[in-house]
């Protein structure tokens, strides 16, 4: 038989009650929108942790000598380092780079003292890495004229109870030797990231005074970068390039495990919830067959009688399956775009918010994919086909004389 | 000359719990083509069950039923929907139209079973409605026709695809009375212009009375056959 007529017999079936066809097409059609609406806002999560860890500090990645980022042993600096910065000022992949140097320090002011990590940092290439400059809240970012200034983060300036312009003793232990050193810095800026643990934690003073004071000679410890191109971090271009002599070379995806495995739970957690959601609605689905069929039995019996072939009455009550799949994919794509551009427009402000070891700095704003709106619909299609069968074998099963008892 | 049904000692029991009732005990008969046959008998008597059998749509306990000159005992599911579909023509007694479908569609399913052109439907199914006489609402719904009106799509059903045999389960017990004789005369006319062959299971006496042959069920058995007029002794003679 024409599919195209069975299709039209489907379509006209679903129709003879309207309002279940409607209602069970919504509630799946909810359910799909609520997936692509979950699995938007899950996407526009990790991007924006992602974009909060990688922008505000860390970059998109990152060179250190060996051992350097699981000891922070301030002998263990990059080697080669001119020839690498060289390297990477000719790199088309990077867009931009900055050298630091990094130290624990203990800080002493008047009133309190507080261990710190102490970043040495290039005030001009710095700007275009991290956030540093942007979350000065109090007096002003580094300046290259600038003597023994320090930068240091709220809630260090509370624990010290200092202010702008106040003086603080920086206290390290110095390269290769070990020999403590002191050096006085004014404060300059305060800054306030929303991460309490850069809040409370960092320090940043030029990076020339910083190789002065811990007598390093112009070694540095760290390089971080941005690539042009965000995807690249994905890439193992970068890691096999630059790890070389005995240095270690890492893109934010190997220094941010924890971001990593939380986009990957993410990701798990949307799939279990897309299984639930489709057995769910699935099984709507195979309720509102059976209804129909219930309703249809003398009917099939009719149709039997006619001469339509068992798989041809299963193939029909499949059809109808398809038809409600079909309603419901375009209701769900809809609803489901309507809420992510509409939350879209300003994002669910999660700022401040620790998560994975980093702060979300930006309202979070759900993110439509393509795939949203091609895969689940696929995938709700294919459960549902799926699910159709066993009403369709029960129709198809049914003998005519049976069904209709009081006829023929 | 073949016989369109032929049925040897026909039976059938249904087992409803622990009890056993015999619908049709060793029924045999023979139905030749073009022959316009009312069945009539109590509730009860095995009407309905006779004409279940040699449908197909029940099966048969003893006995053997050739439709066609077919063992439809023999025959498979699949088998028995294809020989459905090309032999047999039903009308039923609450008319049974498919309710989504349009009369033209209605008449169409059948040939769309049988894969018959577009073309070579339609041009089946315009005809069969103007011998109806239903030219005109071809595309109107069931729920937009009368009774009358909705029984003549489910003969032109019936008779679209040529079938061996019609068979007719009270065609006549949903419709007033002058709709029920304009119908009667209708199947009578396609019989004598067509050569259709009616089977009529009917409480109905002017089914009765216009039949040719009039088979008397009583308790599961053939209580009388009675061959009503020239024509039909006619066809009786030719086949012996």
């Amino acid at each position: 038989m024409k599919i195209v007529f069975l299709l039209k017999l489907a379509w006209r079936n679903n129709l003879r009650n309207k309002r279940r066809t409607f209602l069970v097409s919504l509630m799946v059609g909810l359910g799909l929108a609520a997936l692509i609406f979950v699995d938007g806002m899950s996407i526009g999560m990790a991007d924006n942790i992602v974009r909060s860890a990688t922008s505000t500090f860390l970059g998109h990645a990152q060179i250190h000598g060996e051992g350097f980022r699981n000891s922070n042993d301030i002998d263990l600096v990059i080697n080669e380092n001119i020839g690498i910065l060289k390297q990477l000022a000719g790199d088309d992949k990077a867009e931009s780079f900055t050298p630091r140097a990094i130290s624990f320090s203990m800080f002493a002011s008047a009133s309190n003292s507080d261990s710190v990590m102490l970043y040495g940092i290039d005030v001009e290439r710095e700007k275009n890495i991290s956030k540093i400059n942007d979350f000065i809240n109090k007096g002003e970012f580094l300046k290259e004229s600038g003597q023994n200034e320090i930068l240091i983060g709220s809630e260090l300036a509370e624990n010290l109870e200092v202010g702008i312009g106040e003086h603080i003793i920086v206290t390290v232990a110095q390269y290769k030797t070990g020999e403590l050193a002191q050096g006085m810095f004014r404060v300059g800026g305060i800054f306030h990231s929303n991460s309490r643990q850069m809040d409370k934690n960092l320090a940043f003073i030029k990076l020339t005074e910083f190789q002065k004071l811990l007598a390093m000679n112009g070694k540095i410890h760290e390089i971080a970068l941005k690539f042009k191109d965000f995807k690249e971090a994905e890439n193992d271009f970068f890691s096999s390039k630059y790890s070389n002599k005995s240095n270690e070379a890492l893109s934010w995806p190997a220094l941010l495990p924890e971001v990593m495995a939380a986009s990957k739970m993410s990701a798990v957690g949307i799939l279990i919830t897309a299984i639930i959601l489709f057995m769910i609605v699935s099984l709507g689905i195979m309720n509102t067959l059976f209804m129909a069929i219930f309703e249809r039995v003398f009917e099939f019996g009719i149709l039997r009688s006619l001469g339509t072939r068992p798989f041809q009455l299963g193939l029909m009550i499949v059809l109808e399956a398809v038809m409600i799949a079909l309603t419901s994919i375009v209701l769900g794509s809809i609803i489901g775009f309507a809420a992510v551009y509409i939350v879209g427009i300003n994002g669910l402000d999660y700022s401040g918010i620790e998560f994975a070891g980093a702060t979300f700095l930006e309202p979070i704003i759900p993110v439509s994919r393509i795939f949203q709106y091609i895969v689940y619909p696929l995938v709700l299609m294919i459960f549902t086909v799926l699910i159709s069968i066993y009403p369709a074998f029960y129709a198809s099963k049914i003998t005519p004389v049976k069904a209709m008892r009081k006829s023929l | 000359m073949d016989y369109v049904i032929e049925t040897e000692s026909l039976s059938k029991i249904y087992i409803s719990g622990e009890i056993e009732v015999n619908a049709l005990k060793s029924v045999d008969l023979k139905i030749k083509k073009g022959e316009f046959i009312a069945i009539a008998g109590p509730s009860g008597s095995g009407k309905t069950t006779f004409l279940n059998l040699i449908s197909g749509l029940d099966s048969i306990n003893s006995g053997i039923a050739r439709l066609a000159g077919k063992d439809i005992s023999l025959m498979t599911k699949k088998e028995l929907s294809d020989f459905r579909r090309d032999h047999i023509g039903f009308i039923f007694q609450a008319y049974n139209l498919i309710p989504v479908l349009t009369a033209a569609e209605n008449i169409e399913y059948i040939m769309l079973l049988q894969n018959i052109s577009p073309a070579r439907r339609r041009e089946r199914t315009l005809k069969v409605l103007q011998d109806v006489d239903l030219s005109g609402k071809e595309n109107r719904f069931p729920s937009q026709l009368s009774g009358g009106q909705q029984q003549r799509v489910a003969i032109a059903r019936a008779i679209v695809s040529n079938p061996d045999i019609i068979l007719a389960d009270e065609p006549t017990a949903n419709l007033d009375s002058e709709t029920g004789s304009s119908l009667l005369d209708l199947m009578h006319t396609l019989n004598r212009k067509r050569g259709i062959t009616f089977v009529f299971a009917t409480h109905d006496p002017k089914i009765m009375d216009k039949s040719d042959r009039l088979i008397i069920f009583k308790d599961g058995k053939v209580d009388s056959d009675i061959i009503k007029n020239d024509r039909a002794q006619n066809l009786k003679n030719e086949s012996n």
